[in-house]
């Protein structure tokens, strides 16, 4: 397997063009695009490279990069692939036989040009192209399609994608066989959605508009394999099985303004467990499916609440911990231990509660979210490494502890800050508190310490202090810079 | 000012890039990658002689990525259905020759770093730019 890093600076490639421009011609092994957390300006066509069952392409985000079902304009996180001017032919042009492109976003911001255009000749029943948890869209308008999907003898599978725009959806015509699971499909003006005739098998996919006559599902009189569709008129009952009618995008999802564009189920939604049981286990996000009594139908699994009281232990001998969804948790008395590697906890809602623990002999601990905290009794020990902290509020709380052998500790926000009976301890390394009030206060003499036997500390913010009853501690005060400290019996400032 | 990313060898079929295909076109200041550029694998301390690039990073001060653009113009390739995906450059860059012309007036970086920055007025890159026949 060949990985290559596709990044907006430090990797491998910073175009998704120029890594297939170094490709074999000829694939003995995957060839692997990463993708990482960037917009790029690109379009892509894959052309002249002969692959196989086992030696495919693969295009995927990066754990960092992955979406949380929005665009990246919106959300602010995802590898994006884009155009705004040019790219005439289209955005994205695979034309290889096997392929696989997971994660990531695919958009044409210019007004000529389809977002994805599957169009070439693929080998007659030696091809599987799929797409798997991207977000795919374009501005045009018109009667042209988003994605225009009918190349001759195309094997293609989507599954959990979201696909929207102003003008059509999506073409099959004219590929061999096309699966659609769990896809979400939404147009901004009154055109036609999903195109196709018996090429498709349909499941568990929405497709809806904002208004008007065009209908959601066109099967053009011909009789598709399907089921647990749905629609926002009544096509995706007059084409599939079990399938739901009328249901208005505004009912259902989070926004489906123009450019804020945010396909995840709101609370009551009317596709929630209105799925049937599929055989792939996550939804765009990585949330298992299914959250409720059975899947949801669209790209987003709806999730009501958190797990229960089992507990749960994630160990590994060496490696990485990766949690990404709609909520990164550990509840009660889980914890996640490692002898080396990184811990990494992303999502909208990332938190240790109580009781839980972040442990590793050897690696970097990351919180990373809009409340990136240690609650009461949460504890980070390791005994190299890096802790950081990274937020709208970066705190310690009471009685959180940041303790390390060897390494460095960082908090990093708004308000970055050390309260009551908070302690940083390291045997060596640095200290460093970034922010916009960057201090450490305290009632009492006894109560807030930044403490290190070697290494440094470092204030840094608008306000940057160390007030009544603060003392720094080291085992060489000599060779420290105090000299811009006034030392009186009380106050401690550092200007 | 446009930075023209340029395929140095041959690809290995008709419908793969060739030498002097302009790949990319980024932005003045674009950070390539490693595999890009050689200057960046060097920077890394890696060694020089086992870099796998097969690019060359041609800078072109004073003219835009919409004018550079053009040169990603795509050409049908004839014998191929022309279904969308003819994928061949119709410009290409005799980029032997530029390099050569820079060796001879002694700024060779374009053979040695594999980068090297002109006006897009010069003789040299007039010259080497061309629409395939």
């Amino acid at each position: 397997m060949a990985t290559y890093t596709i990044k907006a600076s430090g990797g491998d490639y910073s175009t998704l063009t120029a890594w297939e421009a170094a490709a074999p011609a000829t694939l003995t092994d995957t060839y692997e695009a990463q993708c990482f957390d960037f917009a790029c300006d690109d379009d892509v066509a894959i052309v002249g490279i002969t692959s196989s069952v086992s030696n495919y392409m693969r295009i995927y985000a990066d754990a960092s990069a992955a979406l949380d079902g929005r665009s990246r304009d919106v959300s602010g996180v995802g590898f994006q692939l884009f155009r705004t001017t040019g790219a005439a032919a289209g955005v994205f042009r695979p034309a290889t036989d096997y392929l696989r492109v997971e994660g990531i976003e695919i958009v044409h911001k210019g007004t000529a040009g389809n977002a994805l255009l599957l169009n070439p000749t693929f080998a007659a029943g030696a091809n599987d192209v799929r797409f798997t948890g991207c977000i795919i869209h374009d501005v045009r308008t018109g009667t042209q399609y988003t994605c225009v999907l009918t190349g001759p003898n195309l094997n293609l599978t989507l599954t959990n994608n979201i696909i929207y725009g102003y003008q059509r959806t999506w073409d099959t015509r004219g590929a061999a066989s096309v699966v659609s699971n769990n896809n979400t499909i939404w147009r901004h003006a009154d055109q036609i959605g999903v195109v196709s005739q018996t090429e498709l098998v349909c499941k568990n996919t929405y497709s809806g508009k904002a208004s008007g006559t065009s209908e959601c599902f066109w099967t053009g009189g011909s009789s598709p394999s399907g089921n647990n569709n749905a629609s926002s008129d009544n096509s995706a009952a007059t084409d599939y099985t079990a399938s739901l009618t009328s249901v208005a995008g505004a009912a259902i999802f989070q926004s489906i303004t123009p450019g804020a564009e945010d396909f995840r189920l709101i609370t009551g939604a009317a596709l929630i467990d209105a799925g049937v049981a599929l055989s792939v286990a996550n939804d765009i996000a990585g949330t298992t499916r299914p959250s409720g009594s059975a899947w949801d139908i669209g790209a987003w699994e709806f999730v009501s609440g958190g797990g229960g009281g089992t507990a749960y232990i994630m160990t590994a001998g060496a490696g990485a911990f990766t949690l990404t969804g709609q909520q990164a948790g550990l509840s009660s008395s889980r914890h996640l231990p490692a002898d080396a590697g990184a811990f990494a906890l992303a999502g909208r809602d990332v938190n240790l509660l109580t009781g839980k623990r972040l442990v590793a002999d050897t690696g970097a601990l990351a919180l990373t979210g809009q409340d990136a905290g240690l609650a009461s009794s949460r504890h980070m020990p390791a005994e190299v490494g890096a802790f950081t902290l990274t937020g709208k509020d970066a705190i310690l709380l009471k009685s959180r502890r940041l303790i390390a052998d060897v390494g460095g500790f960082v908090l990093t926000g708004l308000p970055a800050l050390l309260k009551s009976t908070r302690r940083m301890a390291a045997d060596a390394g640095a200290f460093v508190l970034t922010g916009m009030d960057a201090t450490l206060t305290a009632l009492s003499p006894q109560a807030y310490t930044l403490s290190a036997e070697v290494g440094s500390f470092v204030l840094t913010g608008s306000d940057v202090t160390m007030k009544k009853g603060r003392f720094w501690t080291d085992i060489d005060p000599v060779a420290a810079s105090w000299a811009d400290i006034s030392d009186t019996p009380t106050t401690w400032t550092m200007q | 000012m446009a930075e023209l990313l340029i395929r140095t060898v041959n690809g290995e079929n008709a419908r793969r890039y060739m030498e002097g295909d302009v790949v990319a076109v980024c932005e003045d200041g674009h950070a390539f990658g490693r595999m890009e550029s050689l200057e960046t694998w060097a920077a890394e301390g890696r060694d020089p002689d086992r870099w796998p690039g097969g690019f060359a990073i041609v800078r072109l001060p004073g003219m835009s990525v919409d004018d550079a653009r053009q040169y990603l113009e795509e050409v049908h390739i004839l014998g191929l259905p022309a279904n969308g995906l003819s994928a061949r450059r119709a410009y290409t860059v005799n980029y032997a020759a530029l390099e050569r012309r820079a060796a001879e007036d002694g700024r060779d970086t374009l053979r040695t770093q594999k980068q090297i920055t002109r006006h897009p007025g010069d003789p040299d890159v007039k010259a080497a730019f061309s629409r395939k026949g």
